[in-house]
């Protein structure tokens, strides 16, 4: 029973990247052949980090945590009111909501806001009209078009995981801490957000790996300002063909991904050593034998 | 686009001639998705002949055609018309640059199941050289003849043994003079605005070639210089540029005025797509590059191994009529070099003409490209310039 999903495992996973990695040490040998490994170096490696594509990186990457920040943000808040406040009735069809963009092909999506933030746009004439901005709106061709269409395109991942993790949680949970004197903002603290703690990390892993790596966002709504490390290491392999320049990239770019939730990975089990410390409840052996 | 067809020549009605190219359609583009030339030539030698062959139609044509192509480069209703006169249903599958599909061709090794390939002309040497490309029998094209003799017999290509004209353009600027006041009537002039009045509000063609000649026609450099100095100084500049550009957008054209650009670099034949599509055409000014400039032509080519060689010829041969290439013309804005054409046109009516025929004194500015040991490393000066654009 476990042979398909280690075969699909080792098929569709490892041997790609494993593939990447080797061309990564390739070179380009003329303009028609976009690969050759007879000689294997790190000079692809050197010529990435030489370049301007290390700002691209950088950019890539505060995108991404802002984006995956501001999804979490607006998730999170959606999916405990979705999850405590709304009758089972709605709820299934405000979930229904949430998931129907989804229909819809990401490329289309993202295409969409191309025609709302045009400076002749509809967003951009109701804020003239309201008297909001004086003159047309020149968000398309950001930085800022491109975290808009992040946060719009990654959402979902965000409140699916978090919804399903606040509706498992028993109301007796919250109900016993109001009963032993807590308040809102202390049961919040001390009992949802710990129980919603692995909604949290995978909806954050669900939007930070993707958003990060993602490419048609950036492609439609960046102009020259708004470029994403997708898009260069996309560049590499259709326009210039240059494939160990484009495999390192790559390589690159999933080194960051998973260096960056390795970071927040230790960040969170640390805070997450301190509080238990700082916290630790000894109780008093009299307590014990009643039980 | 779903009304009758008034060029419709088959006989049946209109509901199953829709019915018969929609299935052939369909099969076509399944076969293409697996890349099977095998399963692709099985198909065609086991049903010579389409269904909707009609009279006329050389009996040995085969049923389909291949095409792999530039996205939205020929009038959608000639490809019907083709397949309602002469039989083969065409498919096309589309490629961004032509080193993208010369790799994909050379990774096919003659099995791409392709049979037309549409190169810029200084792509086609090391096609050939790369037997990429099949000889043309230019007997079986007859309307060959219709080319001008201007526009046949390339550098790239003597004596048209692998390559027929398609069309020709060439590069300049389309600019809103709401925004801008300074004139610009040559490339210097371009730079400067660029980096000045219309700073951040600038489109460059997403292109390396056109953006590097950008650079050497201005500074009275040859395009073609391989000179390692040149390139430096081409790189420098790539990064003074960059800040100033809003995108590198290959078809700014008919959305110019909705994304408010203040200037743009742009191909003639997208620009004259802008003009047709702006409310108020005086706005704009359209300019031509100077004192030198670009002349590209790209090319209908036969690929090595193609599984419809005789539907290729048809088509090539199809296209190349005067009628059709006028048609042609219309959708895409360029130059077919068919005689006459600019006349027909003009009888037609045809919109902004000075965007797509040039006069003998412009056409001696205009200079093509060659590629050559210099090509990697301009790629990659201008993808280091995009990189650059977002600091």
């Amino acid at each position: 029973m476990a042979l398909p999903a280690w075969v699909w495992f080792l098929c569709f996973f490892t041997l790609p990247v494993l593939w990447i990695v080797y061309y990564s040490f390739g070179y380009k040998p003329d303009i028609y052949h976009p690969i050759a490994t007879d000689k294997l170096s790190l000079g692809s490696y050197h010529e990435a980090f030489s370049r301007a594509f290390v700002h691209v990186f950088s950019q890539t990457l505060q995108i991404s945590i802002i984006g995956t920040s501001l999804c979490l943000l607006i998730a999170f808040p959606f999916a405990y009111w979705l999850a405590t406040r709304v009758s089972p009735r709605w709820r299934g069809v405000l979930l229904g909501l949430v998931v129907v963009p989804f229909f819809v092909n990401f490329l289309i999506r993202t295409v969409g806001w191309l025609i709302l933030l045009s400076p002749a746009g509809p967003v951009s004439s109701l804020l003239q009209r309201w008297g909001l901005r004086s003159e047309p709106l020149h968000l398309l061709q950001t930085r800022g078009a491109v975290q808009l269409g992040v946060v719009y395109n990654y959402l979902a991942l965000m409140i699916l995981p978090l919804f399903v993790t606040l509706d498992r949680l028993d109301p007796a949970m919250r109900e016993a801490s109001k009963d032993l004197g807590a308040n809102r903002v202390k049961t919040f603290r001390q009992i949802t957000l710990p129980l919603a703690a692995p909604g949290i990390v995978a909806g954050l892993l669900l939007v930070f790996i993707p958003l990060t790596g993602d490419y048609i966002t950036a492609l439609v709504l960046g102009g020259a300002k708004g470029n994403m490390a997708g898009v260069v290491v996309a560049s590499q392999f259709t326009i210039a063909q240059d494939w160990a320049l484009g495999a390192a990239q790559a390589v690159i770019l999933i080194a960051m991904i998973m260096g960056t939730v390795a970071v927040f990975g230790l960040f969170a089990i640390a805070i997450r050593a301190i509080v238990r410390v700082s916290r630790r409840i000894t109780l008093p052996p009299v307590a014990e034998e009643a039980v | 686009m779903s009304e009758p067809d008034e060029d419709l020549k088959i006989l049946a009605s209109v509901e199953s001639a829709q019915r018969i190219s929609r299935r052939a359609f369909m099969s076509g583009s399944v076969v293409a998705a697996f890349s099977g030339s095998i399963l692709l030539s099985a198909c065609s030698t086991s049903s010579p002949g389409g269904a909707a062959n009609s009279s006329g139609a050389s009996p040995t044509l085969e049923d389909q055609l291949e095409f792999f192509h530039w996205a939205q480069y020929d009038d959608p209703k000639l490809f019907k018309k083709f397949t309602n006169e002469l039989g083969p249903v065409t498919h096309i599958d589309t490629y961004t640059s032509n080193e993208n599909a010369i790799t994909k061709l050379v990774a096919a090794q003659g099995s791409s199941g392709y049979d037309i390939v549409v190169p810029t002309g200084p792509y086609i040497p090391q096609m050939v050289a790369n037997n990429l490309l099949q000889e043309l029998d230019l007997s079986k094209i007859p309307n060959f003849q219709n080319l001008e003799t201007v526009f046949t017999n390339q550098p790239w290509d003597p004596g048209n043994a692998h390559s027929v004209c398609k069309d020709w353009g060439t590069v300049g600027w389309i600019v809103d003079k709401n925004q801008i006041s300074t004139p610009i009537n040559t490339w210097k002039d371009f730079i400067n605005v660029a980096m000045t009045e219309a700073s951040g509000n600038v489109s460059l063609l997403d292109a390396q070639n056109e953006v590097m000649g950008v650079y050497f026609w201005a500074n009275g450099i040859d395009w073609t210089t391989t000179n390692q100095a040149d390139l430096d100084a081409y790189e420098a500049w790539t990064l003074q540029m960059a800040p100033h550009v809003k995108a590198f957008e290959s078809y700014p054209g008919y959305q110019f005025a909705q994304l408010g650009y203040g200037l743009s670099h742009v191909w003639n034949g997208d620009a004259r797509q802008g003009f047709n599509s702006f409310k108020d055409p005086s706005r704009y000014a359209w300019g031509i590059g100077s004192p030198n400039t670009e002349l590209w032509m790209d090319n209908w080519t036969i690929v090595q191994g193609a599984p419809h060689p005789e539907a290729a010829y048809a088509f090539i041969n199809f296209i190349l009529d005067p009628k059709n290439s006028l048609q042609d013309m219309e959708f895409h804005g360029y130059n077919t070099g068919i005689t006459g054409l600019k006349e027909a046109a003009a009888a037609a009516k045809v919109p902004y003409l000075d965007m797509v025929f040039f006069d003998p004194a412009q056409l001696a500015t205009m200079h093509a490209q060659e590629i050559n040991s210099a090509f990697d490393r301009e790629v990659q000066i201008f993808l280091n310039m995009k990189n650059a654009a977002g600091a």
